[in-house]
């Protein structure tokens, strides 16, 4: 327990409770106020906001931060359990505090001008209120269970609002699979909290809360089968809530949603949501070298594949969907190599870039009515504001150094380098890998940047029946031009730019005394982690503590200290990524189809430099026109083949089940007795002809028969 | 009232909806109005002294009975006339006079073919009784004549006032349930000899050491499973349900699944298990195995129907697995989460009901074919009503249906009764499959809205005129969409009025 | 005394009765042939009493074919009142044809 909690650690229960009140407000009055209920979202969601960053204030600059746990029985669950509604204040609920009121503010101011004259408009307040609520609820919690309760209402908002266009039955279909695909991991995820939970029985009657949890499993209490099992399966739900592959899926499909829902969905309301539950529970996991190894590798395979599919994209909001994926195969990677700091810290600043990005990717979608990058173009002098956001979110996205995303990143890659020092291959895969695929984001980055800025506006085929509410003047039929959003949207994204740009100052060797990132967030999870498979750790007992490379410290603690080498590779990464985009699309692309275009502009770098021929024709096009193909083939046919056809194979076993099974044998059986009674008593009652004489007949016949059969058996 | 002494208040409670029914008789056959009125009127008072009940219930010991009637009766066989409530009954009484008042107030708008409200309000009232008495007899005769009495007013109401298959749907549930609840009777019977003690009370009985040998009871308790199987309905005894659902009139659909079938679990609960734990503990697996098929087997059946209605019935057998789940784990939490489950189902469950009756008003179909979708357009507050009750009956945490689901699988990765040890790596097998089915029924559910709610109305019913929710709507339904909500808020409504009454239970239980 | 005479008598009368009871197809005369049967059943009752209890005061046989004498009567004549019904309502009194009472 913290020695005497502030106020505003205790008052932390608001945070959550505002954007519920809000939500039931816009419901109940939304209609009826001038903003349409816009005025109550955006006050909760300041207010959360400020009281969030009164909390990440306190707990950020607390010497030594311990959990705060307050909580009262919600109910009791029989045999003496109880389950807990309660809170549970560290750094690390008080970073998602942050991040997620932060940028559901800025997605509320946005919305108002991006959504203006939505039919829904209050409804869609209500919701994204409803999803804020979800998210901080789950962050809030103090046991699995109301984890539990609030990602399933995560889940079910994003379903009401990726299907908020529901008109359509494409947009329908997207809500669905994410809510059913998200539903299958949940499978895991409940699974995994029950067998976790089973596991504390006989220890305490709060088997859900978190820190007994992990107390216990720290303490060795807990049995390994429980752990692995428990870890592996709360992962799975990750999996799917975190868009890892192969469950990653719906995240490109979500993008059915408004622009400004997927920037909540990808920076702070739904797929953060695993990697915080394995933040949240990183001691437990720490403890089985199995989960650990299966959850890194599943992060650097999403890191690397997820991050190719980016490159064939021509629809800008999937492009940045398939970078978030990669991105969080970064996170989950981390998590699988001991890099708990570096995957929460990286969780931040994406928070904010990704943010950045959508919003600003909305911002373009709106001026050219169109999501494709070669509908762009040229946008840099129409939208000079947004050409500016998006260009440090792409750099930040891209690790450019110095930006919040290079921070971040340098320091999973860091983890990953230590974890290979104790012999565990792992480590160095998520070095290797993650800096390939930080050249794939750069390039894809790049490419993106390149089309939508620069050379000439190519313009979207004109729909001249929608209204946006704009006093456009039409361009004879040809493309309009397109013009800077209003303040409400460049404004967010201003904010946003400049956090992107400042964020990861916290977490960087610039700030290697206290407090910084990783002290606010990490220093009570890390010093009392134990990785039993680790032989120093079982003898010690508890983490080191030096930054440094070196065979006393192969786990990341502490912020990184600088590294040059890494410094240079990072920088070498970045410059060639975009030095190799600019040659293909830097000039401008008169053509929708990049790809085509590239053969004329390759044989040019051919001729120039027989060595980037080479590199084109053997690294080049197999992974960005082979290897990215297979990849988006994989995941639409195979895997999505798969999701498919289980449903199809469902729906037929649904219909026999049904025809063959039940009605027919089941019920058959039941209508065949009683049937086959009536079959038996038509033909019996016959005898009963009415015929006196015939019955006395009957009965003589009787008494003889029972005579004679008297006289044969004495 | 003082919940120690006055037991009259409960037979009051019991006598209301009869004597309702008599004097309903007197009234004029031709005055529908005052025949309906005369209906609220008296489940009114019948539900308001049971919310006074509730209210003066004494929670502090809600293991021990209250308002108890305990006389002698039938000298000639020891049976008694032995009423009480504790906090198992509590809940589930308080839904047999709410879902009656709700549908008594539903009936005065929507009155099904052909007519006749006073033999129709007649009958609900006279079924009243007999679901309210059911979760109160403590004494096995009087019990098994509540249980009887059921059945003869639901055969009627589905069989004048049902669908047009009626006489085979009526017909057939009155068999199948009379056919289980013979062999029921028959284990009655046994056990009374059986257990020298010469009586027929259900506290006694279950207090009673280890009656007969294992033998003996694994088939008492066969004889019993089938007679409360049926009524559930478990897999594969469950074929009588969806046609029962499909053909019974809004209201009958409404109080079937609202406490009819929590008359099989409360059986199993109150009769079965404590009674003959030794039978109970062998066939816990089973009933684990069926349950967890039912699951799995009622949503794949879901997905396979066009009628709505036909979908919620079948939804049901699911909903009900997870109830017998909870009570095959054999221990506190699953007993509790299965008491829950049926509390929430019938709340959950009887308002979709509703919902498909009124939907079955407006379309004059239930095929969602030919409703083809738009519904959200073209009655979005209907529309929204159906999409929560719907998330709520797909188990949602924060709606009621979510803790009976979460509760039972919990319950059954450590059940009682030594069966962790020896039937172990079964449960966990049965969890998964559980968990496996809640998205099975999350498909189904999103499929239905789909097709229903989502897109855009369809030709047919673009320009026809349909009503919003009406104001009667309003009335009967809001008891049980603010019910879906605070009992997932708060499942210590349910839960922590159960809890000790359960340990009770299982204490008979000696587990 | 030899028990012969009156057994063989019973016999008869009892097959003359079952006969006739089977394969009249007139009602008084079925009716007539329970008589016989009854007739036959008192015979053996008072030969039994004879030979068996002969000095018993009570005589027990002859009180029982005395109580089916009176009980033939009573039955004979709701028999009768039957037949009489039956004519009203059919003019004919052949047994075939009353099966009302069928399936």
């Amino acid at each position: 327990m913290m020695t005497d909690p502030s106020l505003v650690v205790q008052a932390a229960w608001l945070v959550p409770a505002l954007p519920l009140l809000s939500a039931a407000l816009i419901a109940a009055f939304g209609r009826r106020l001038p903003w349409h209920g816009a005025e109550i979202g955006l006050l909760a969601i300041l207010a959360s906001l400020g009281l969030s960053a009164a909390i990440a204030w306190e707990t950020f600059t607390t010497v030594d931060p311990a959990p705060y746990e307050a909580a009262f029985a919600w109910s009791p669950l029989g045999g003496g359990f109880v389950l807990e509604l309660g809170m549970l204040v560290d750094g690390l609920t008080a970073m998602m505090f942050l991040l997620v009121t932060l940028v559901s503010t800025m997605v509320q101011v946005y919305s108002r001008e991006y959504m203006h004259g939505e039919a829904r408009f209050t409804y869609y307040y209500a919701m994204l209120s409803l999803f804020t609520f979800s998210m901080l609820f789950l962050v809030i919690s103090n046991n699995t269970l109301q984890a539990v309760v609030g990602w399933e209402l995560v889940g079910l908002c994003s379903f009401l609002l990726i299907g908020f266009y529901w008109e359509e039955k494409s947009n329908q279909d997207a809500a669905n699979k994410a809510f059913l695909t998200t539903k299958f991991g949940d499978v895991g995820l409940i699974v995994g909290v029950i067998v976790l939970s089973a596991g504390m029985f006989g220890l305490t009657d709060t088997p859900f809360n978190f820190l007994e949890t992990i107390d216990a499993a720290v303490a060795g209490q807990l049995s390994t089968s429980t752990i692995v099992l428990g870890m592996l399966l709360i992962f799975l739900g990750c999996v799917s809530k975190s868009g890892q592959m192969p469950l990653h899926v719906w995240l490109p499909d979500a993008m059915a949603g408004p622009t400004p829902v997927s920037a909540l969905i990808h920076a702070a309301t739904m797929v953060t949501a695993g990697v915080f539950l394995l933040a949240r529970l990183f001691p437990v996991l720490a403890q089985s070298a199995t989960v650990m190894a299966v959850i890194a590798v599943v992060g650097v395979i999403t890191l690397f594949f997820g991050g190719l599919l980016a490159l064939v994209q021509d629809d800008i909001k999937k492009i940045l969907a398939y970078s978030t994926i990669s991105q969080l195969g970064y996170m989950v990677a981390a998590i699988g190599v001991g890099g708990y700091t570096a995957s929460i810290f990286h969780l931040f600043t994406h928070g904010f870039f990704k943010a950045l990005l959508f919003l600003g990717a909305g911002s373009l979608i709106h001026a050219v009515h169109s999501n494709n990058i070669s509908a762009m173009g040229g946008m840099r002098r129409f939208m000079p504001h947004t050409f500016w956001t998006f260009t440090v979110g792409s750099l930040a996205l891209a690790g450019f150094p110095l930006t919040a995303g290079f921070f971040s990143k340098d320091e999973i890659l860091i983890a990953g380098d230590l974890w290979a020092l104790n012999g565990l291959a792992t480590g160095t895969a998520v070095y290797w890998v993650g800096l390939a695929a930080a050249f794939v984001t750069t390039f894809y980055m790049a490419r993106a940047w390149f089309l939508i800025f620069f050379g000439e506006h190519r313009g979207a085929p004109h729909d001249d029946t929608h209204d946006d509410g704009h006093d456009e003047v039409a361009h004879g039929g040809h493309h309009a031009e397109p013009h800077e959003s209003g303040r409400q949207i460049t404004v967010p994204l201003m904010i946003l730019a400049v956090l992107s740009l400042t964020a990861g100052l916290i977490g960087s060797p610039f700030a290697q005394e206290r407090p910084n990132f990783e002290s606010w967030t990490s220093t009570p999870v890390i010093e009392e982690t134990t990785y039993p498979f680790l032989a120093e750790f079982a003898t010690a007992g508890v983490g080191v503590s030096a930054a440094e490379k070196g065979p006393s410290a192969k786990i990341l603690h502490g912020p990184p200290s600088w590294h040059p080498d890494l410094l240079l590779i990072v920088l070498g990464v970045f410059g060639g990524a975009v030095g190799l985009a600019w040659r293909f699309y830097g000039r401008g692309l008169p053509e929708r189809d990049p790809m085509l275009q590239m053969g004329g502009l390759t044989r040019v770098l051919v001729n120039k430099y027989g060595f980037d021929d080479a590199g084109y024709r053997y690294v080049v096009v197999p992974v960005r026109d082979r290897m990215s193909a297979w990849a988006t083939r994989i995941s639409n046919d195979v895997i999505d083949g798969a999701v498919a056809g289980v449903g199809t194979a469902t729906k037929r076993m649904a219909q026999t089940t049904y025809t063959a099974v039940d009605q027919r044998i089941i019920d058959g059986g039941v209508n065949g007795a009683a049937f086959s009674a009536a079959w038996w008593s038509a033909r019996l009652r016959r005898i009963q002809s009415g015929d006196v004489q015939r019955y006395a007949g009957a009965l003589v016949a009787g008494v003889i028969l029972l005579v004679l059969a008297f006289v044969a058996v004495r | 009232m003082d919940p120690n002494t006055a037991g009259w208040v409960l037979i009051a409670a019991l006598a209301l909806p009869l004597v309702g029914a008599a004097l309903m008789l007197l009234l004029p056959k031709d005055d529908e109005v005052r025949i309906k009125r005369f209906a609220v009127l008296v489940t009114g008072v019948a539900f308001a002294l049971v919310a006074a009940m509730t209210a003066a219930f004494d929670y502090g010991r809600s293991g021990e009975l209250q308002f108890v009637t305990d006389v002698a009766w039938i000298d000639a066989i020891n049976a008694r006339f032995h009423l009480g409530i504790d906090g198992i009954s509590l809940p589930l009484f308080f839904l047999s006079y709410l879902l009656p008042l709700l549908s008594a107030i539903y009936t005065t708008k929507h009155l099904p073919e052909p007519g006749k409200p006073k033999a129709f309000l007649g009958l609900m009232l006279l079924l009243q009784t007999g679901m309210a008495g059911t979760f109160v007899a403590f004494d096995l005769i009087l019990f098994f004549i509540f249980f009887e009495l059921v059945l003869v007013p639901m055969f009627f109401m589905i069989g004048m006032w049902g669908g047009p298959r009626r006489d085979y749907a009526s017909v057939k549930f009155f068999l199948y349930t009379l056919f289980g609840s013979i062999f029921m009777l028959v284990s009655f019977l046994a056990v009374y000899f059986q257990s020298g003690l010469r009586s027929w009370d259900i506290v006694e009985l279950s207090n009673a050491s280890m009656i007969g040998s294992t033998t003996f009871q694994t088939w008492a308790f066969l004889g019993m499973f089938l007679g409360f199987a049926i009524k559930v309905p478990m897999w594969p005894f469950h074929t009588w349900l969806p046609d029962a659902h499909t053909e019974a009139p809004t209201v009958g659909s409404v109080l079937l699944a609202g406490v009819l079938l929590k008359i099989g679990t409360y059986g199993f609960i109150r009769i079965a298990l404590p009674i003959l734990p030794g039978g109970a503990e062998r066939f816990a697996p089973v009933i684990g195995v069926l349950a967890v098929i039912g699951i799995i087997y009622g949503s794949l059946c879901c997905l396979a129907q066009t009628d709505i209605k036909r979908l919620i019935a079948f939804s049901s057998v699911g909903h009900m697995g997870f109830v017998m789940l909870g009570i095959a784990a054999m221990n506190e939490a699953g007993i509790q989460a299965a008491l829950f489950g049926n509390i929430a189902h019938g709340v959950i469950t009887g308002m979709l009901f509703f919902l498909a009756g009124s939907l079955h008003e407006r379309y004059h179909t239930r095929d969602m074919h030919v409703i083809g979708g738009g519904m959200l357009m073209k009655i979005p507050r209907y529309g929204v009503l159906l999409t929560y009750v719907a998330v709520a009956s797909l188990g949602l945490p924060g709606l009621a249906g979510f803790w009976g689901e979460f509760g039972a699988m919990w319950a059954a990765i450590s059940p009682g009764f030594g069966l962790a040890d020896r039937y172990g790596g079964l449960y966990l097998a049965l969890v998964v499959f559980a968990a496996i089915g809640t998205v099975l029924t999350a498909g189904y559910f999103l499929w239905m809205l789909q097709r229903v709610n989502l897109g855009r109305p369809t030709e047919k019913w673009a320009g026809a005129e349909l009503d919003d929710v009406l104001r009667i709507e309003w009335v009967a339904w809001t008891p049980l969409l603010v019910l879906v909500l605070a009992l997932g808020v708060f499942p210590r409504l349910v839960f922590g009025v159960q809890d000790a009454a359960v340990s009770v239970l299982l204490r008979t239980m000696g587990g | 005394m030899s028990l012969v005479g009156p057994l063989l008598l019973a016999t008869l009368l009892f097959s003359v009765g079952v006969y006739g009871i089977i394969a009249r197809r007139n009602a008084v005369l079925v009716l007539i042939s329970v008589e016989l049967m009854l007739n036959a059943v008192n015979i053996n009752l008072v030969a039994f009493q004879n030979l068996l209890f002969p000095a018993e005061a009570a005589a027990s046989g002859q009180l029982f074919a005395l109580f089916i004498i009176g009980v033939a009567a009573a039955e004979v004549g709701v028999g009768l009142a039957i037949v009489f019904n039956l004519f009203r309502n059919r003019a004919s009194v052949d047994v075939d044809r009353v099966d009302a009472m069928r399936w």
